[in-house]
């Protein structure tokens, strides 16, 4: 006698709608049509329902959702990255803005990118050495929180220089709130 | 690409930045006359510093920009802020004509303070009461 392909156990299974293993629907219709039909032994089963063809899906399935799933995460690293770089500068004049507005002697903060270098310029309204401190902690702030960044700050008193007719077109201007 | 150097090869040339900047107000009075090329020579001896201070933990940075993220991730916060203090003045001297017009000598003592944060042991800090005394 033919040994069956699967024990009762597991047809009755999938009768049920319980099994994993048989997800081909035209093979679960045969073999509720074999089960159903009292006189016919598990062992009937035809040949065409032969394990191999469930298994290399079941072997597809599996392949494709490795894929899909080395697939979603490459995307979900390329947006996180692409977020990173958009959200940069906005997320520094953010912060610069709520660092730097009630600092004295603090009159303008320009932000604005050089090839890898993201350029900051704070102009005082004087040399002093509490604001230029505050100013220095501030950078050191922003320095631990995107530690991997290239950046580049300026300080210069208005007596020296005028950055606002030194910065490119493409610096955006930090809001200073005061 | 700058080559690597240890904590102690750092520590001499911060001391021989410290040696220049003194014969520098002796022979010229020149915090009066050079208080841009004070300020420069300060903020290299405090580059030097901050470096032996990272050479010790084995970090080397290849560039200015690596350097100030280095020194605020790795070294105490105030020694992070009072070395961008001195690189924001010594930049602003290097780069900006007349720029000495715009310090003085209580720019160079500030400065000196501030290396005095970052190395304690500074020369130079003993030095500036000399000379501020001079100033007076």
């Amino acid at each position: 006698m033919k040994k069956p392909i699967f024990s009762r156990r597991v047809v009755e299974r999938a009768v049920e709608g319980k099994s994993t293993i048989l997800a081909d629907q035209d093979y679960v219709r045969t073999v509720t049509q074999v089960h159903s039909h009292r006189s016919m032994d598990i062992a009937l089963i035809p040949p065409f329902l032969e394990s191999e063809k469930v298994r290399t899906l079941e072997q597809q399935l599996v392949e494709l959702k490795q894929e899909n799933q080395r697939y979603r995460e490459a995307v979900r690293f390329l947006l996180f990255k692409t977020r990173i770089a958009l959200d940069l500068t906005e997320s520094l004049l953010n912060f610069l803005s709520d660092e730097l507005s009630t600092v004295k002697n603090v009159r303008e903060v320009f932000v604005f990118k050089s090839g890898q270098v993201t350029n900051i310029w704070i102009q005082l309204s004087r040399r002093d050495v509490d604001s230029e401190m505050t100013v220095a902690e501030t950078e050191t702030k922003i320095f631990r929180l995107f530690p991997k960044t290239k950046l580049r700050f300026l300080v210069v008193p208005r007596g020296v220089a005028n950055l606002s007719k030194e910065v490119p077109h493409s610096a955006k201007r930090v809001r200073l709130s005061s | 690409m700058v080559p690597v150097a240890d904590k102690a090869a750092h520590q001499r040339k911060a001391r021989h930045n410290e040696k220049f900047f003194t014969l520098n107000t002796t022979i010229t009075k020149g915090v009066k006359s050079y208080p841009d090329w004070c300020i420069i020579v300060i903020h290299y001896a405090a580059l030097h510093y901050v470096d032996a201070k990272l050479a010790k933990m084995n970090i080397h940075p290849p560039d200015h920009q690596d350097r100030d993220s280095l020194v605020a991730n790795n070294l105490a916060r105030g020694i992070s802020a009072a070395y961008n203090f001195l690189r924001n003045r010594s930049e602003t001297a290097r780069y900006f004509p007349d720029s000495e017009n715009n310090f003085n000598e209580h720019d160079v003592r500030a400065c000196i303070d501030k290396l005095h944060v970052i190395e304690p042991n500074t020369a130079l800090f003993k030095f500036s009461t000399t000379y501020s005394a001079a100033f007076a």
